[in-house]
């Protein structure tokens, strides 16, 4: 088109002015790459920190089991629903759990205990748990020679009752059925300090904690992992609709994080919103950077305007020129941007910048502020950049349009 | 749930041996001399305890679950009480020691004896819906409520409204009692709005060892669907004279 | 040097529309960080005293055993604390608090709970019991049988104001159970589910009565004359009063998580910050080659008739100088302003609870002495570094290539 061919061969016309003007379109771009992707890159590495160990990405329950959770709210004979879970293409890992509360006592002292049963392999493949040992090995999930099972404890847990590695751990608790649950384990791994959110936990290993409170084959929660956290609710769906039957018979449900977690996805949603103010703010200022030079541009050239507009240009073809132009300009930044800003944000997710000081989210120690790769990390921006530069031109387009050709020629 | 003590049955078995013995006869009727002040004391001392050796089983309802538990139970005086788990067993040998208001649980399986700390207290009794403080804590009727007797069809009625000062979440305990023998046969608990909460039935009045006593006793919380702890006395004698040593841990532990 | 001023404020008047537009370009950045900075500051603020001062306060002094467990025996002598607290210029206000697990018990239902025993008195000073009262009255300390449940707690037990409940608190040498009847006299709503479910307020000399001890309690809890002097650890009053008995903490380190949460918040706005400043620079320097750029042919001939580069640098320099100024001073009025009418109203974040507290006041932005003095500077500072650059390459300009450019 020819409007296109003018436009480029403009560009090219003035190398200097449009390096100028090219020049902070490209800084600009590059620099709201990396605000984006610091900004998604945070919260990703919380979120998925703190979703992988805690709520996992969905959950299968008991209906009611998020409001109000009980001890008798089970998922039942779980193996085969889990079989099926692990057969949708977009689940990495499942694993099943079991809450309840004991009291526990050692030596001297009795402190009430919240118990964990965990799967011990399937638990090791999905959360952190195994990196959070501060002290001995993560339990095996087969009793010992005694026919006792082993148990992890967290730091405070440890502490109160002035147990160790290697210590026995009694046990006290209502069982599923109602009868007196009561045994003895043999602690193998300390989790945490006394300042870490287990700290009061005790985890046991499943089949330890199904004899301990009589409830064979059932666990309360199961805990999945997808590919991308961020699809949770979509995958959500997928899953009730496949396996609807399964679920509604079994008076389950399933549950994505961002309502398991409802309090926290609020508030990370209205401080999303709140950074869309920063946003606005970036492409104001980007604007105003902008509209210098392209001003300029334009005033300078008001005289081939007039000689233009003087040979027949209709004011509509001078509008399109300029805008085209400015719209072109912004393109060619944001692509030779790219150039840049790939390698730059391809440091941040691999490397990161480093915190001054280590920041301790759920039990887990972040180091640094990662970025995050994505198609959109990169799209956004430029279409901000673009949709800026394209709308700075449209005032200065205008008054050229309308320009008299005779006033106009006067300048030249 | 907490509910006061003039309803455990284990001790209101023993004493009823009293009050038959304080009115002489067991099956003489109330005579009109009786006051109401009189028969309040009474059902208080109802409490003062001798010594008996009971087997019991323990029946517990609740929308979750069903459980029999049977229990072979030791008492002296007001201070002391042993009692041991028998069936099922996946708790045999399991045994609480009273000795005054101190309270420990024995479990065979862990070999360990562990003193009820006083924040347990109130935690429920093996499962059931007595609290450990029940087993412990003493309440005078006499002292504490305010009494009134009618007289009904099946017999009397006692109602007790608690005193201002009193300790209870009660505000008012109604207690039928039959004429024959004395004995009551429903208790119920209302709250201060006069809504029934709480029903305690005393059933199947049987022979033991001379005396006649109910053998079974349902405890039903009108407020909450499908729970009730069913108490049924197989066997009870009395006066045993049991010997302190019964009631101490180094025995607790023994009777495995 | 007189004339360099007055040629640079003449080159400015010169070209009045870029020199607008680069001005208007500063000064709006220059509004953005100060709204930015009050309004973090604001928002953090808020938060802090959104978690620190509707009930736990700036700072707390405990046992040193006692956070671990919250085990009521952990306790210390009061002996004259509240009062030399009091008369500390720095704090606002104390208030001394017993806390134990406790039963409490109704014709329903029985619940574990955490029991408070406050001073009606000083507590109001310092936390917001008084203002969650959402049914019959606050705490007086004249009955005997007064005691304050959460809504949600109200509902479990399924009572109501001047019901029956029953409180059973062990006593503190573990002998006994101490039990005593209360009749609801207040219902609170904090909209934090902990303290809506689980805690009960009585009067303090009750609880230690109930307790068994009525000399040493658990926690004293103090507020400072301004809340982020909780943050200052070099302050005297925490070594004061610690000892081998009792530890006095700020809420930074009572409660950690909140605390490292806000310093990620801090170091994320600070990097976006400095890619803020970055645009910003970008399009002065922009703006700055505009200019040079137009008037290569002047430079040419200046140069020419002897003007040296150093002069030419200095000219440059000069003409950023006085834009800079211009606009850090309208920037720095306006942003002023920004923040004065946004602290009018605030913004209402009241629905959201976050690491268990919610923002309960709206967020006000905050107007402090580092918006008109420092942040001003660094901008004007941060436009002259723009200019180096075009300046540097003004000065080098070849005199007779330079004069090979026509307008």
């Amino acid at each position: 088109m020819l409007v296109f061919k003018l436009a480029l061969r403009n560009i090219l016309r003035n190398r200097s002015r449009s390096l100028l003007t090219g020049l902070t379109m490209l800084g600009s771009y590059v620099l709201i790459v990396v605000a984006f992707s610091v900004q998604e890159g945070t919260y990703g590495n919380i979120l998925s920190l703190y979703t992988q160990d805690n709520s996992g990405h969905i959950q299968i329950t008991h209906k009611t089991y998020q409001d109000k959770p009980s001890l008798y709210k089970t998922v039942n004979q779980p193996d085969e629903l889990i079989s099926q879970l692990e057969s949708f293409q977009f689940v990495t890992s499942v694993t099943p759990r079991i809450h309840s509360a004991a009291i526990a006592y050692g030596s001297q002292k009795t402190t009430p205990a919240l118990l964990v049963g965990i799967d011990v392999i399937r638990e090791q493949n999905t959360s952190n748990l195994a990196n959070k040992v501060s002290n001995g090995q993560f339990m095996s999930g087969k009793p010992d020679s005694d026919g006792y099972f082993q148990a992890m404890i967290g730091g405070g847990l440890a502490r109160q009752l002035r147990l160790s590695v290697g210590d026995e751990l009694v046990l006290i608790s209502q069982g599923a059925d109602g009868s007196l649950a009561n045994d003895i384990f043999m602690v193998s791994a300390i989790v945490g300090d006394i300042n870490a959110p287990e700290r009061l936990n005790v985890y046991l290993p499943l089949t330890g904690i199904q004899q301990f409170l009589s409830m064979p084959n059932r666990v309360h929660q199961l805990i999945v992992l997808i590919d991308d956290y961020r699809n949770s609710i979509d995958r959500t769906e997928a899953i009730k609709t496949s396996l609807s039957s399964d679920l509604i018979d079994a008076g389950l449900d399933a549950f994505p994080w961002q309502i398991i977690e409802q309090e926290f996805y609020r508030v990370m949603k209205a401080d999303i919103e709140g950074n869309v103010m920063s946003q606005y703010t970036i492409i104001f200022l980007v604007c105003i950077g902008i509209l210098n030079t392209i001003l300029m541009n334009i005033l300078e050239r008001t005289g081939e305007f007039g000689v233009l507009k003087a040979i027949g240009t209709t004011p509509r073809r001078i509008f399109n020129q300029i805008v085209v132009e400015a719209f072109l300009l912004a393109v060619l930044s944001c692509l030779l941007g790219l150039i840049i800003a790939i390698p730059v944000n391809w440091y941040l997710v691999t490397v990161g910048m480093q915190m001054p000081e280590p920041v301790d989210i759920s039990g887990v120690f972040v180091e640094s502020i990662i970025g995050y790769m994505s198609l959109w990390v990169f799209v956004r921006p430029a279409m901000i950049i673009i949709i800026a530069a394209t709308m700075v031109a449209l005032i200065p387009a205008y008054r050229a349009a309308k320009l008299e050709p005779l006033d106009a020629m006067r300048s030249l | 749930m907490k509910w006061t003590k003039i309803l455990l049955p284990m001790l209101l078995v023993t004493s009823n041996l009293v009050l038959a013995e304080t009115l002489g006869i067991a099956t003489k009727s109330l005579s009109n001399e009786l006051t109401v002040e009189e028969l309040v004391d009474r059902i208080d001392n109802l409490y003062r305890l001798d010594s008996s050796h009971a087997t019991i089983t323990m029946e517990i309802q609740t929308p979750d679950w069903q459980r029999s538990m049977t229990m072979e139970m030791w008492t002296k005086g007001q201070d002391y009480a042993l009692i041991r788990i028998l069936a099922p067993r996946k708790e045999k040998g399991v045994a609480t020691l009273k000795r005054g208001n101190e309270m420990w649980n024995y479990f065979p399986k862990i070999n360990k004896e562990i003193k009820i700390p006083p924040s347990m207290m109130m935690g429920s009794w093996m499962g059931s819906d007595f609290t450990n403080d029940d087993l412990v804590r003493e309440v005078s009727l006499l002292e504490e409520y305010d009494a009134e007797l009618e007289t009904q069809d099946s017999g009397y009625k006692l109602t007790l409204i608690p005193k201002e000062q009193t300790v209870t979440v009660w505000g008012k305990i109604i207690i039928d009692i039959e004429p024959q023998h004395l004995l009551p046969t429903k208790e119920r608990y209302f709250d201060e709005d006069g809504t029934p909460m709480r029903e305690m039935r005393f059933l199947e009045l049987t022979d033991f060892d001379g005396l006649i006593l109910p053998r079974v006793m349902e405890l039903v919380p009108l407020n909450k669907d499908n729970q009730k702890t069913t108490l049924v006395y197989d066997n009870l004698v009395f006066n045993q004279s049991p010997d302190d040593k019964l009631f101490t841990l180094i025995n607790l532990k023994r009777m495995r | 040097m007189y004339l360099l001023w007055k040629l640079a404020s003449r080159n400015i008047l010169r070209n009045t529309k870029r020199s607008i537009l680069t001005i208007l370009l500063i000064s709006t950045s220059v509004i953005i960080v100060i709204f930015s900075d009050g309004f973090v500051v604001g928002m953090t603020d808020n938060m802090v005293k959104s978690a620190t001062r509707v009930f736990s306060g700036d700072a707390q002094i405990h046992h040193p055993e006692f956070l671990q467990s919250y085990d009521p025996s952990y306790r210390f002598n009061l002996s004259g604390l509240v009062k030399s607290l009091q008369d500390e210029p720095l704090i606002a206000a104390v208030t001394a608090r017993s806390i134990s697990p406790a039963m409490i018990s109704s014709s329903a239902n029985i619940k574990s709970v955490q029991a408070i025993g406050i001073n009606p008195d000083t507590e109001k000073h310092l936390s917001k019991i008084e203002s969650s009262v959402i049914a019959g009255n606050y705490l007086t300390g004249d009955t005997t049988t007064e005691i304050m449940i959460g809504y949600l707690l109200a509902e479990a037990l399924e009572v109501t104001l001047n019901d029956r409940v029953v409180l059973s608190i062990p006593a503190l040498d573990q002998s006994d159970v101490s039990q005593d009847l209360f009749r609801v006299s207040g219902i609170f709503q904090f909209n934090t589910k902990m303290m809506d479910e689980g805690m009960v307020f009585l009067p303090l000399e009750h609880s230690l009565q109930l307790l068994g001890d009525t000399n040493s309690i658990q926690e004293v809890a103090f507020n400072f004359v301004n809340p982020k002097l909780a943050e200052d650890t070099s302050l005297q009053i925490w070594q004061k009063y610690s000892s081998n008995e009792q530890v006095a903490q700020s809420w930074t380190e009572i409660f950690p998580t909140l605390s490292t949460l806000l310093g990620m918040l801090d170091y994320t706005m600070l990097i976006v910050g400095l890619i803020l400043y970055m645009i910003v620079a970008l399009g002065v320097i922009n703006s700055m080659f505009m200019s040079i750029y137009e008037r290569t042919w002047e430079f040419g001939v200046i140069k020419a008739v002897g003007t040296t580069p150093q002069q030419i640098f200095q000219l440059i320099m000069l003409e950023g100088f006085i834009l800079a100024i211009i606009s850090a001073v309208i920037g720095t009025l306006l942003g002023l302003l920004v923040n004065y009418l946004v602290a009018i109203n605030g913004i209402d974040y009241s629905q959201i609870e976050f690491v268990g507290v919610t923002i309960v006041d709206p967020v006000k932005t905050v107007i402090r002495p580092i918006q008109y003095s420092q942040l001003p500077l660094w901008v004007v500072l941060l436009t002259l570094i723009a200019c180096l650059y075009p300046a540097i390459f003004a000065a080098r300009l070849v005199p007779n290539k330079a004069l090979h450019k026509s307008l």
